[in-house]
């Protein structure tokens, strides 16, 4: 029985997808949250893709969906990258969406959380283990996480309506 | 609000007194909130802002875009397309709904509100729909929530609740204008507006005009047919203000007016023509506190309604505090509480004395997420009514005193709910509730004394009980593919002391009474189960599709009909109802089909009063179409029959025959 499951578990393992890319559609549900985040005011959001090496070609096609800007509900997302080694770069960011290897990272969310800056991955361990403060899936059905211990850690504040309709951990 | 606060203290939460109904629902975003979860969002359920996958009751959600696709022209009409729902049209402008059970003239049992408001009369006991202030145009959803809902919204929400909320002007300005032009004598003009006034107003108008000729009567309906060349009028205005005190402090006050003459049938199957006159005044302030959302809310209801059987006037004034707050991460609290006053000019012989009665409420709703898969509501509510009249009805005629008539009540009504969502996918709900049907005003205090047929008193009953209606539920949804979603139910409704009307004979005769007496009084017990299932498909591509089908069946064990009272559930309501719907869109044309299948049913019917008697009605099978074309981003034509296969008319209800109407309309909106 052992060396049976073994490769099967070994199968398994290899299979097991890694962390699912964040997607276009990702990137509406999380523009359409910004809009109910307090203390925010007009309708241009800028979004801060903060990525590792692995995840450089996941960024540039993040980056490029929001060329122009994305309208999402309220507010219109524009992007910027930002290397995860560069965390500098996030000055003037309203939101950070963590992708690849940063999204693992809880220092990289930590840093982000302590600049004020609301951080985001599609990675739901990031919000569950990592210190993002929101987690986003868009499909099959839209799922939203907030982590109230690192929404408080980056000063941040929901609607009330929002905060009762969301998962909260 | 914060929601690093919403860890409260003990002192807060008791501080923190929380209202009756959903009021953080008039401030939603529903809009933001549906594009951003993909699915039509409520406050409906619990008063707590949910998704409808989330709500532990069964609900309907009906949208702007629904609204638009119908060729309906009123609100009970839209309503009658989903699973569960009665509706019967006495008149052109009658309409009666229920849910789970029969559409009776007058229906008592469900609790109708625009934005929180009660629409609903209580003097009588039912809603008179056509005299809601309210366009279609200007409606952002009608939410229609299944079963007992008392613990939530108080007395009379027995069968459900509908709730109609209008657009909110905060979140984007708009303008329209309709015109429909029939056949039937039909117009009907409509204008409605929203706008923001710089950054901390806004404000919401409408205007209604409408009009046509009635139906023809059954013929049968003597006094209907006395009655035949009444036609319905009607004419409402509403005007709201949103101004924002400051960052966390909104004041929204709202008045509407509302003028309606129309055929009508009564709860005792007995014709009237009836002329409302309605004005209403609401304030509510909603602060996003550091505690909580807190809602302060007022209203006043003056309604003046002239029968044929005399004239009525009355008064509702209504204050809620609620508080809405979460308890961490997985606990939503709702805490309320509230004051009416209700009172009724002697009615309809005015010389016994004012009445009416005085109602503190105090309600609570507590949601526990247990995990992300299983979620418990509990919600309670309890009540105290006090009763009182000022003047001594004529001994000479009434067997009750004054003092008699102070009595009061107390009652609990509650609603719990668990819902799991297994991972195969979809929710289950378990729910359980026991709802308050209370007496009216008129049950209490009506007092008329007539020589035809024979010299008799008719008298409300300081004496009679609440009705208590006991609920239990399972349901069951789920997407079944990616276009087509399932939605299911089995339901049982146990109904205690129904309050009804009286029957042909008198229920107290000479010398116990000066004069034989027709008595409002509890009549028994009624019980009714069945199942309902629903299928929609939006499949990619132009069409879409929906089906439903509902199964009642009910159980009486009442007093002697045409004797002793005038109810029959068991025959009155019908034991299938089915809908089907197909819609097509095109780039500027679209196209929508209804079909309605109602089946057979024995109505009571009173054609002259003091004739209590029966009327078979056959099943019936009603379709109606709607074609609209799109002239320009701001210009709609279509055309709209209803009820197309009726002809000029079709006998479903014993006192007007809905006729096929067909009606072009003309619409602008930016």
């Amino acid at each position: 029985m052992r060396n049976f499951l073994l490769p099967v578990a070994a199968g398994l393992l290899l299979a097991a997808p890694a962390a699912a890319e964040t997607t276009t559609r990702d990137l509406e549900v999380i523009g359409r949250a910004l809009g109910f985040v307090e203390n925010q005011s007009g309708s241009e959001r800028v979004l801060a893709i903060v990525h590792d090496a692995s995840s450089a070609g996941e960024a540039e096609a993040l980056l490029t969906a929001l060329s122009g800007g994305l309208r999402a509900g309220r507010v219109t997302l524009t992007g910027r990258l930002v290397s995860s080694a560069e965390l500098s770069g996030l000055d003037g960011a309203h939101a950070a969406v963590l992708i690849g290897g940063a999204a693992g990272d809880p220092s990289i969310a930590q840093a982000i959380n302590a600049a004020g800056i609301l951080s985001v991955a599609s990675d739901m361990g990031c919000v569950e283990a990592q210190g993002c403060v929101m987690g986003v899936q868009s499909a099959p059905s839209v799922r939203i996480v907030v982590n109230r211990a690192n929404a408080d850690a980056a000063s941040v504040s929901f609607a009330a309506a929002f905060a009762m309709m969301i998962e909260e951990i | 609000m914060n929601t690093r606060f919403l860890m409260m203290s003990a002192t807060a939460l008791s501080a923190a007194a929380v209202l009756s109904l959903p009021a953080i629902g008039q401030s939603l975003d529903y809009s933001a909130m549906s594009d951003l979860f993909g699915e039509a969002v409520t406050a409906g359920a619990t008063g707590a802002p949910q998704r409808s996958s989330d709500v532990p009751a069964t609900m309907i959600i009906i949208t702007r875009d629904d609204i638009a696709r119908s060729p309906e022209f009123d609100i009970p009409g839209l309503l009658r397309h989903y699973a569960g729902i009665n509706h019967n049209r006495f008149g052109f402008g009658d309409s009666q709904v229920s849910i789970r059970g029969e559409a009776s003239g007058y229906m008592p049992r469900l609790l109708v509100l625009v934005n929180g408001r009660e629409v609903y009369l209580d003097s009588y006991g039912y809603t008179a729909w056509s005299t809601l202030p309210v366009q279609l145009e200007e409606i952002q959803q009608i939410e229609v929530v299944k079963g007992p809902q008392s613990a939530l919204y108080g007395f009379n929400a027995v069968s459900g609740v509908v709730n109609i909320i209008t657009r909110n002007p905060d979140f984007g300005d708009w303008a329209s204008a309709r015109v429909n032009v029939g056949d039937g004598g039909y117009g009907d003009v409509s204008l409605t507006a929203g706008r923001r006034l710089g950054e901390r107003a806004s404000v919401r108008f409408s205007y209604g005009n409408a009009g046509a000729d009635e139906f023809d009567p059954v013929e049968s309906n003597t006094f209907a047919v006395s009655l035949a060349d009444g036609d319905f009028s009607r004419e409402t205005a509403a005007i709201e203000g949103r101004f924002q005190l400051s960052d966390n402090i909104r004041l929204i006050a709202e008045a509407t007016t509302s003028e309606v003459e129309l055929q009508e049938l009564t709860s005792i199957y007995y014709t009237t023509r009836s002329l409302y006159e309605l004005t209403s005044y609401k304030v509510d302030v909603e602060a996003d506190t550091d505690f909580g959302f807190l809602t302060l809310s007022g209203y006043r209801n003056e309604t003046e309604i002239a029968y044929d059987f005399g004239p009525s006037s009355n008064e509702l004034t209504a204050f809620r505090v609620q508080n809405l707050f979460k308890l961490g991460t997985s606990d939503t609290v709702r805490l309320s509480a509230e004051y009416r006053e209700g009172t009724t000019v002697s009615f309809p012989d005015p010389g016994n004395g004012g009445f009416g009665y005085e109602t503190t409420a105090f309600s609570a709703m507590w949601n526990h997420k247990f995990s992300n898969a299983v979620d418990l509501t509990l919600a309670g509510r309890f009540d105290n009514v006090e009763w009182s009249r000022d003047g001594d009805p004529n001994p000479a005629l009434y067997i009750f005193s004054q003092e008699d008539y102070d009595v009061s009540f107390e009652e609990f009504s509650y609603n719990a709910a668990l819902v799991w969502r297994p991972q195969s996918g979809g929710a289950v709900r378990f729910s359980a509730s026991r709802g308050i049907q209370a007496p009216s005003m008129f049950d209490i205090g009506f007092t008329l004394f007539t020589t035809s047929p024979i010299p008799l008193a008719i008298t409300g009953n300081p004496n009679i009980e609440t009705s208590v209606v006991t609920a239990y539920e399972v349901a069951y949804d789920r997407a079944i593919s990616p276009t087509v979603d399932l939605r299911a139910a089995v339901f049982m409704q146990d109904t205690s002391d129904v309050r009804g009307t009286f029957g042909a004979f008198p229920d107290i005769l000479p010398p116990a009474a000066p004069v034989p007496v027709l008595l409002f009084n509890n009549r028994g017990d009624t019980q009714t189960t069945g199942a309902e299932i629903s299928l929609t498909g939006n499949p990619d591509g132009p069409w879409n599709w929906g089906v439903n089908y509902t199964y009642q069946s009910v159980d009486d064990d009442l007093d002697t009909f045409g004797l002793f009272t005038a109810l029959d559930f068991e025959s009155a309501t019908p034991e299938h109802l089915a809908n089907a719907h197909v819609g097509w869109t095109g780039e500027r044309f679209t196209a929508d089909a209804y079909l309605n299948y109602v089946s057979g049913t024995t109505s009571p019917f009173q054609p002259e009063f003091g004739t209590l008697t029966r009327y078979d009605l056959d099943a019936s099978l009603a379709a109606s179409f709607r074609a609209g074309y799109r002239i320009s981003d701001h210009v709609n034509v279509s055309l709209n029959a209803q009820n197309a296969n009726f002809g000029s008319g079709e006998i479903t209800n014993v006192n007007y025959q809905p006729a096929s109407r067909t009606w072009l309309q003309l619409s602008t909106a930016f």
